[in-house]
């Protein structure tokens, strides 16, 4: 099958964390929203080198928090956290990138009660989507404009039933209207995808369901026709990969699926290095390693390339223009960050020579005559490449036999 | 038709056999190919004579990538280039072979699909570069270790890309799947034997769910880019073109034209021909249909010229008020009138002049006079305004019959009479026209036709010829 190779490239860390969100701003920054050793919000940005580098930047830091998501925010430059406050509230906040790597508060706003939240900044529609479990354990999708300042305001509200495990991406814009995909456990305990529209108004476009899972993680390719990939951990603990095309209108339509065996802390992101799009999973092996799975982003979503790498509770995984960066709590609960490089390397291909080389058995007083033909067929090889202006390339001598009839 | 196509500078038979001729010629040597069949020649026709031990051609497909399949090495070790390891199917076939020869590198490059024989769910297909312009100095070969290959493979040489097309399944990427459509392999990894060389695909996806891609052969300034073509049932011709991308394993961005032929493309032979930034192309269209039992169908030659009005790294766009597209199919001169006859088969290339050469293999329906199945050619000159009058390259010796259909699957009900075999009856997938790398204006050509000798007169199998024509118009 076509190959994707997967080398680490670079490593760094930081203080003992526990909920953790992990975002790309491009193009060449990465930011960590993590809850500290004390229990707050702290938000930090890493520059990304071209070779995958992850250097320190600036943080700040807020308010107690226990549950964590960020989407980026790239007309702040910076990123949009939705936390679970201590009284159990959303709150939605933003924070500016400066050029020097410093991160800077610039507004924030409040919601109900809330079990579970996500967040996505879907391309046409100024502003974030925070689709939450509300204290009910309901659905929500809640839209916000965002203005240039970084103030929220709430736009408008679409509901669901009964769900948890919910995770979001930001679709491609079609028809004039952003669209966001949120996949969920139902409250039956099956994988559900739900497509919205996001504007003045939230508008449920279309859904579809799948088998029992127990963890969601979501992503989408921004093609026009937005494939949404579904990465889910089964009832029996196995990896799951689902594509879904997605049509203008919102329709959803199942397409292949793919296993990666045993796995939890489940993270899916895409990585275009040119016209194709590979689907890249991170995940907690069963022997609690990290693990990254490489599938081509197709009809076929065929597995082009995997690698284990250091031990981790949770993964998160966002994309770098030469690969993937993964973020998780290490065995000693801090946090680590690896920058994992991809290249594509195509299709494997077998390699033989015509006419086949012989070996050269031995040397004795016999062989040493026949050798030295060889060599001086070598010569004559040289010679007549050097004719052609072309360097000699040393193969051993061709075997002698004779010629088959038409096949 | 005008004045008469340039004459004939020299012709041969090939000695080997098939349904499937192609010529690859380069400045010293010429390869010939059939289906199964691979010999190297000189220009005068000879058989090259080994040159320092290697295997004499000619020789099967089969045993030119035998090691392919070998489960030893010659020093006894495991062979882990053995393609069963990577498959259950025995394979043990290569057949559908191509061949061509890039005059920039100097190289030929032979290609070659891999079944099991008799199965049709698992296919490969192995490749094999020339490590200098003389075969005999040996080839670099690959095989492929997926099989999203279908049919009908393809092969062509444009700057640093060896690139193969072949077939889907059923033709259809909607029902077919996602599939390859075309590899891209870069020639100076090839050309030094490099493992696992840089390649890239194209999906159907890549190409507007294109079910196949047809190749072009590329001359001249091609301001970088390499062209294929997307035919399919309609009157839509589909055309894309790329330049590579940063690095030799990346896919670029394909960019798209195309152009309403106002009925069904032609299915063209192996190649197509990118020149002068005009797309050439030389299929055969159906004129009548079989009388069951009587005759076979009758076809002509549609030969297309399809200027650019833009050809850049980021556009193309057709000049459609400028397409030329002559359909020809009447009578050669040396026909009586009311003569019936079939043009099929074509191949094409054209010169640095601008020229375009189509060889094609004719055969009488009605006739007033036997017409057995022969090769012509045509020349439509740059400046003309249709192709000119067809020179015979051989004749016919005699006329096969056959059943047309003679299986209720493909006939309902099966054919009882025999007819007259032509040239798409022998399901001949193509003949080849390539220019003379030496001077780039000369054609050579091959074809097949009929011939005594073969005693046994058998429906299937017919002999090649090659001609060596002149660029001099009469």
């Amino acid at each position: 099958m076509p190959r994707v190779s997967v080398t680490h490239s670079h490593s760094a860390s930081a203080g003992a964390i526990g909920a953790l969100a992990l975002t790309r701003l491009a193009p060449d920054h990465v930011v960590t929203a993590v809850r500290d050793g004390s229990g707050n919000l702290k938000v930090i940005a890493w520059q990304v080198g071209s070779d995958g580098s992850l250097t320190r930047k600036g943080d700040a830091s807020a308010g107690a928090v226990s549950v964590v998501a960020m989407t980026d925010w790239p007309a702040g430059p910076g990123v949009v956290t939705a936390v679970r406050t201590a009284s159990g509230t959303l709150k939605v906040i933003s924070w500016a990138l400066h050029s020097d790597g410093t991160v800077h508060r610039r507004a924030d706003a409040d919601a109900g009660a809330v079990k579970e939240l996500s967040i996505s900044s879907p391309n046409g529609f100024d502003g974030v989507v925070t689709p939450v479990v509300n204290g009910s354990g309901e659905l929500e999708v809640i839209a916000w404009s965002l203005a240039s300042n970084g103030t929220f305001q709430r736009v408008d509200t679409g509901t669901g039933g009964k769900c948890s495990q919910i995770a979001v991406t930001a679709l491609s814009k079609a028809a004039g209207s952003a669209r966001v995909a949120v996949g969920l456990r139902t409250e039956s305990g099956d994988l559900k995808i739900i497509v919205w529209k996001v504007g003045a108004a939230v508008a449920r476009l279309d859904e579809k369901t799948a088998g029992p899972v127990t963890e969601v993680a979501i992503t989408a390719r921004s093609t026009p026709n937005a494939d949404v990939i579904t990465a889910t951990r089964g009832a029996d603990g196995e990896l799951n990969v689902i594509g879904w095309s997605v049509a203008d209108d919102g329709t959803l339509t199942r397409g292949a699926k793919a296993t990666g065996g045993a796995a939890s802390g489940l993270s899916v992101t895409t990585w275009k290095p040119d016209i194709h799009t590979y689907v890249v999973s991170g995940l907690r092996a069963a022997d609690g390693d990290l693990k990254l799975i490489v599938w081509r982003n197709g009809a076929d979503l065929a597995r082009h390339g995997e690698i284990t790498g250091a031990a981790l509770s949770d993964v998160k995984i966002t994309g770098w223009d030469g690969g993937v960066i993964t973020a998780g709590p290490d065995s000693a609960g801090n946090l680590r960050l690896d920058s994992w490089a991809l290249q594509p390397a195509g299709m494997h291909l077998l390699r033989a020579e015509w006419p086949v080389p012989q070996p050269i058995m031995s040397i004795s007083p016999t062989v040493s005559e026949e050798l030295a033909k060889l060599l001086g067929k070598k010569k004559a090889a040289k010679a007549r490449l050097a004719a052609y202006g072309e360097k000699f390339v040393d193969v051993p001598p061709p075997r002698i036999e004779e010629g088959s009839a038409n096949g | 038709m005008g004045d008469a196509s340039p004459p004939v500078l020299k012709q041969f038979k090939v000695p080997v056999d098939g349904v499937d001729p192609m010529l690859a010629v380069g400045h010293q040597f010429i390869i010939a190919t059939q289906d199964h069949a691979i010999v190297f020649l000189d220009r005068d026709g000879n058989v090259l004579p080994s040159k320092a031990g290697e295997p004499q051609s000619p020789f099967s497909a089969t045993a030119f990538f035998q090691h392919f399949l070998d489960e030893k090495n010659p020093d006894g070790s495991e062979n882990l280039n053995n393609i069963k390891l990577y498959t259950s199917r025995q394979i043990n076939e290569f057949y559908d072979t191509r061949v061509d020869y890039d005059p920039v590198s100097q190289r030929f490059a032979i290609l070659s699909a891999a079944r099991e024989s008799g199965s049709t769910d698992t296919r490969f297909y192995a490749f094999a570069v020339s490590k200098t312009q003389d075969p005999r100095d040996g080839f670099h070969q690959y095989m492929t270790t997926e099989t999203n290959y279908r049919d009908f493979p393809r092969l062509t040489i444009n700057g640093q890309l060896l690139l193969v097309a072949h077939n889907a399944s059923n033709g259809l990427a909607a029902t077919d799947g996602d599939r390859p459509v075309l590899s891209a392999y870069h020639l100076p990894s090839l050309q030094q034997g490099v493992d696992d060389p840089p390649n890239w695909q194209y999906y159907s996806s890549d190409l507007n769910d294109a079910p196949r891609v047809f190749l072009v052969s590329h001359r001249g300034n091609t301001s970088g880019l390499s062209f294929v073509t997307d035919i399919r049932s309609d009157v839509s011709l589909r055309i894309a073109a790329f330049a590579p991308a940063s690095q030799p394993y990346l896919a670029p961005a394909p960019i798209f034209a195309s152009h309403d032929l106002a009925t069904a493309a032609p299915w063209p032979g192996p190649f197509m021909v990118f020149r002068n930034n005009t797309l050439h192309i030389a299929g055969q269209i159906q004129v009548t249909a079989r009388i069951p039992n009587q005759q076979p169908p009758r076809l002509s030659i549609r030969a297309l010229r399809i200027p650019f009005a833009t050809v850049s790294p980021t556009q193309i766009a057709v000049n459609h008020g400028a397409v030329e597209d002559h359909i020809f199919g009447k009578n050669a001169p040396t026909d009586a009138p009311g003569d019936l006859v079939t043009y099929e088969v074509p191949g094409t290339a054209v010169n640095k002049h601008g020229d375009a050469i189509y060889v094609y293999g004719r055969t009488g329906i009605v006739t007033a006079a036997p017409l057995f199945p022969e090769v012509r050619y045509s020349v439509w000159a740059h400046a003309e305004s249709s192709p000119r009058r067809s020179v015979q390259l051989r004749a016919g010796d005699y006329q096969p019959q056959w059943f047309y259909d003679a299986d209720t699957t493909d006939s309902t009900p099966a054919e009882t009479t025999k007819t007259s075999i032509t040239h798409a009856f022998l399901k001949v997938d193509y003949a080849t026209a390539v220019v003379d790398p030496a001077d780039d204006e000369t054609f050579w050509i091959i074809h097949e036709y009929v011939d005594n000798d073969d005693t046994s007169h058998d429906a299937s199998y017919w002999s090649s010829v090659v001609g060596h024509i002149s660029a001099t118009l009469p």
